[in-house]
């Protein structure tokens, strides 16, 4: 079973229940995948410590031979508000500036 | 960060933040090394009588007010340093206005605003003399007869 997350994250934690039981305690790889190998049956995922929202996710994960792969999605919108201001006129906002983020890796 | 017009990019601070859970405004500031001189006199030209004293804020384009007011010298100049400036079309708009003169001159109070195509500029200011007003303190009982070392105090 292919576990892959939408945005590629690495080190999100996996863990694995099967009937209440934590079987695989782990994480993704580089890729942010992470091949699960259990036999058919239920068992519960919990997904965390992905510096996303949501910072917890829990999925029922039916194994089967249909589904192969499990694509978990995070919500990357949480809205936050960027103020760009003068240096030298306190509070003064500026007028068509334009700003450019990167996500660096930690 | 892209260029933002009429501002020194590489003055922006801080140039790198941690977005955190519960915190959902960041704020950054960028500075400008242009020079806006605001040159008052009587007729609005370079040689006429300088107004000493007359004040000035800067302000965004609702009129609000930002930083410390600036004054005029003997010279009859007032300066706002650290203001963009950019040769190029839809330059930054410097909105300012004037808060007082020298108590001897009138003054537009509107808000005003200039671009500065390099990185100084002077902008002439009329100020013109106040008109001349004349208050006569008479008696109320003997009808024009004037009242010697009378005071009026105006507010």
């Amino acid at each position: 079973m292919h576990l892959a997350n939408s945005m590629n994250i690495c080190n999100c934690r996996i863990k694995v229940y099967e009937k209440c039981k934590l079987i695989i305690d782990d994480y993704t790889d580089e890729l942010g995948n992470y091949y699960l190998d259990v036999p058919f049956g239920t068992y519960k995922l919990i997904v965390s410590n992905c510096k996303l929202y949501p910072k917890i996710q829990c999925f029922t994960l039916l194994v089967n031979n249909y589904d192969d792969k499990l694509i978990i999605n995070f919500n990357n919108r949480h809205p936050i508000t960027i103020k760009l201001v003068d240096q030298n006129y306190k509070g003064l906002p500026i007028d068509k500036g334009r700003m450019i983020f990167w996500i660096m890796d930690k | 960060m892209l260029p933002t017009l009429g501002y020194d990019n590489t003055s922006i601070t801080p140039t790198e933040v941690e977005v955190v859970e519960g915190t959902d405004e960041y704020t950054f500031t960028i500075g400008a090394t242009g020079t806006l001189t605001l040159h008052v006199s009587d007729d609005g030209t370079d040689i006429g009588v300088p107004v000493v004293g007359a004040t000035f804020a800067r302000c965004d384009a609702e009129g609000t007010v930002y930083g410390n007011p600036i004054t005029t010298d003997a010279d009859g100049n007032a300066v706002f340093n650290n203001v963009p400036f950019s040769a190029e079309e839809n330059a930054p708009l410097i909105y300012y206005k004037q808060t007082a003169s020298d108590g001897a001159h009138t003054f537009d109070n509107t808000l005003q605003n200039t671009t500065l195509a390099e990185e100084t500029l002077t902008v002439e200011v009329t100020n013109a003399p106040a008109t001349v007003r004349n208050f006569n303190l008479t008696d109320t009982n003997y009808s024009g007869l004037p009242i010697a070392d009378g005071q009026i105090i105006l507010s």
